[in-house]
């Protein structure tokens, strides 16, 4: 992004009349362009938000971190360079070279002081960049040897790396994403350091502020991946050349295919749905998933859709059985065809070639999909997904033949309620992500899910269920406080999965039984997907405003009166 | 006139045309770097950070040194 254009991005971030997002930037040096950058990164990413981007105003990395604490400043941007470890380090000083290891010395206990003070820091979310500009010429080897001191400067980096990544809510950009971005003789500005302070190109400004704003505003991940067989998960037409010579190794020149199939099965271990959409005898399909040297675990994919029906079918059918939104999917298959056509049917689906070819581009590819999909860690519900949707499908064939109190009663349901708490990310997830069963659709950052726990009567709840089909995991939360003789219920989202069980009776019931209040109010608002909620409160309460914000008031009379049996056992923990 | 409107976003047409680091409130030590850093990357020149120049100036300097009509 051009200084221009970031500058007229930011103040019309800084300008909007929403609320805040705040961010905190540390570092020891004037921050000038990379404060504008960031916050023009940040006015693009979260547009419904006023930006507001400050930094400390003196030398020192240290007093600006406390800065940033004592100001309670939710997201923090940490920007370490040579010179926060030994002001020797840096060109603006004249402290002198020879005495190597008093440097060492010096930077060990840099290193020592940084991560006591960034352990103190209360920030919500800590993205923390570690040197990226050359060591200036001090030391006394030619530049293509590695010398000792400057390895053990490097090995003291490394140390406060691993010490961070291990640490809740820091954030440590990655040094080869940065390398990519901007290449190490495009980083270090030395006219701009010695006349200004700000050591930084424009570009490698942009590209540490770019990386910051997509760490801290990350983001829904997509959910699932729909790919094509031949030519795309293996080299060959399996139905020409039989499913035993489809290949995805080296020695046939296949490699990519193998790589595709690796990616797959590791975003697959992360919760990652994996389905595919094939024109094919499903008999050959199979049997080329039956092969042992697949990569990747047959069992990953779910559903498999093989068969000579267009791909658009195939698409829509597999849509369908996940039950999720063309948005959260993306679809890859070498034909440019057949993605013409998906396409043509789910303009918001996001549908990528597989350049079978070009194994550069396949790389490209692999490392779209990581970003897209991929996260540090993955719940286990994301585990269960899986799992859960093709249970949900035997659950919805055998409920489709039998009577329903029948069916419910034998389901020999167990549910756990517990008070989560706002620091349960898993309730942050579900109200931020499920849109079918959510009172509102409103979304929360963070922060804003954090500060609304600060209230004295704030409750959190989320729910775990489990029938002889399964373990469904956690599929709901409720969120809200208490007051006088109410419950003020603001949030409250049920998986899709766990629909057609009672569930949201249950949740219900619960909170009367708990407050021992008289009424709840229900924060309603609909929205374009939120029918099954709208249907619920319609049944229970009556017309619904059809837009905007609502309080919508259920008493515990009008609910027992309508709430149907119950068959959960119910556990609860504290 | 792009460069000046994106750093001081508060200034009328009018404003900008007469603007000179005294007569202007908001044109202080960062407004000047700033001012520097996007003509710089604008136009392809260097400018000296702590050169005081004035809008017709800086005009000045770019017809001088670039291609600027």
């Amino acid at each position: 992004m051009k200084l221009v254009d970031a500058l007229k991005l930011y103040h019309h971030g800084e300008t909007r009349s929403a609320e805040e997002f705040r961010l905190f930037i540390a570092c020891s040096f004037p921050p000038l362009h990379l404060s504008t950058l960031t916050g023009a990164y940040l006015a693009k990413t979260v547009p419904d938000r006023r930006i507001a981007v400050n930094h400390g105003r003196c030398g020192d990395l240290i007093e600006n971190l406390q800065l940033g604490n004592d100001a309670k400043q939710p997201n923090l941007f940490v920007v370490i360079e040579w010179w926060d470890f030994d002001p020797r380090l840096s060109i603006r000083s004249l402290g002198g070279w020879n005495d190597t290891e008093s440097i060492l010395r010096t930077v060990d206990a840099a290193c020592r002081r940084l991560r006591q003070n960034l352990s103190k820091i209360q920030a919500q979310q800590i993205v923390i960049c570690l040197p990226t500009l050359p060591l200036p010429p001090l030391f006394p080897v030619q530049s293509e040897l590695l010398g000792r001191t400057e390895a053990c400067l490097r090995h003291a980096v490394t140390d406060l790396i691993h010490w961070a990544i291990s640490r809740d809510r820091m954030h440590v950009l990655h040094p080869d994403a940065i390398a990519e971005l901007s290449p190490m003789t495009e980083r270090w500005d030395a006219r701009m350091d010695l006349e200004t302070g700000f050591p930084y190109k424009l570009t490698h400004a942009d590209s540490l502020a770019r990386m910051c704003a997509r760490l801290l505003t990350g983001g829904a991940r997509r959910k699932g991946i729909i790919t094509d067989a031949d030519d795309t998960l293996w080299h060959g037409i399996a139905g020409e050349v039989g499913a035993e010579n489809v290949s995805w190794s080296l020695e046939n020149d296949s490699q990519v295919h193998g790589l595709f199939q690796q990616a797959l099965a590791v975003l697959a271990n992360k919760g990652v749905l994996i389905a595919i959409a094939s024109k094919n005898d499903r008999e050959v399909v199979m049997k080329a998933l039956q092969r042992s040297d697949l990569a990747m675990e047959k069992d990953a994919f779910f559903p498999i859709e093989a068969h000579w029906g267009a791909k658009s079918e195939s698409v829509s059918r597999i849509l369908r059985t996940w039950n999720i939104d063309p948005t959260s999917v993306v679809f890859i298959d070498d034909n440019t065809v057949e993605i013409a056509e998906v396409q043509a049917r789910f303009p918001n689906l996001e549908c990528r070639v597989f350049p079978k070819g070009d194994p550069a581009a396949v790389i490209e590819l692999l490392k779209w999909l990581r970003d897209e999909f991929g996260c540090e860690s993955s719940s286990d519900e994301n585990k269960l997904r899986r799992h859960s949707i093709e249970q949900n499908l035997i659950f919805e064939a055998e409920g489709e033949q039998a009577d329903p109190e029948e069916f419910l009663k034998t389901l020999e349901a167990s549910v756990t309620i517990r008070v989560a708490g706002r620091s349960s990310s898993r309730a942050w997830e579900l109200v931020n992500k499920t849109n079918q069963f959510n009172l509102n659709g409103c979304r929360y950052t963070l922060e804003q899910w954090l500060a609304r726990g600060e209230r004295e009567s704030d409750f959190v709840f989320t729910v775990a269920y489990q029938d002889r089909f399964g373990p469904l995991g956690t599929i709901a939360t409720m969120a809200g406080h208490t007051a006088d003789q109410r419950i003020y219920l603001e949030d409250w989202a049920i998986s899709c999965r766990a629909f057609s069980r009672r569930l949201e009776y249950l949740c219900l019931a619960f909170l009367f039984d708990r407050f021992g209040k008289d009424a709840i109010s229900i924060a309603f608002c609909a929205t374009d997907r939120n029918h099954v909620a709208q249907n619920l409160l319609q049944l229970l309460i009556g017309s619904l405003p059809r837009n905007g914000n609502a309080e919508l008031i259920l008493t515990s009379e009008r609910f027992e009166r309508q709430c149907p049996r119950l068959y959960q056992r119910i556990s609860y923990a504290a | 006139m792009e460069c000046f409107e994106a750093v001081f976003p508060g200034l009328t047409h009018d404003e900008i045309l007469s603007a000179t680091p005294e007569s202007t409130k908001q044109w202080d030590s960062i407004a000047t770097v700033t001012l520097a850093a996007v003509i710089e990357e604008e136009f392809g020149v260097t400018i000296e950070f702590d050169a005081k120049l004035s809008f017709t100036e800086i005009l000045s300097f770019l017809r001088q040194h670039c291609a600027l009509a």
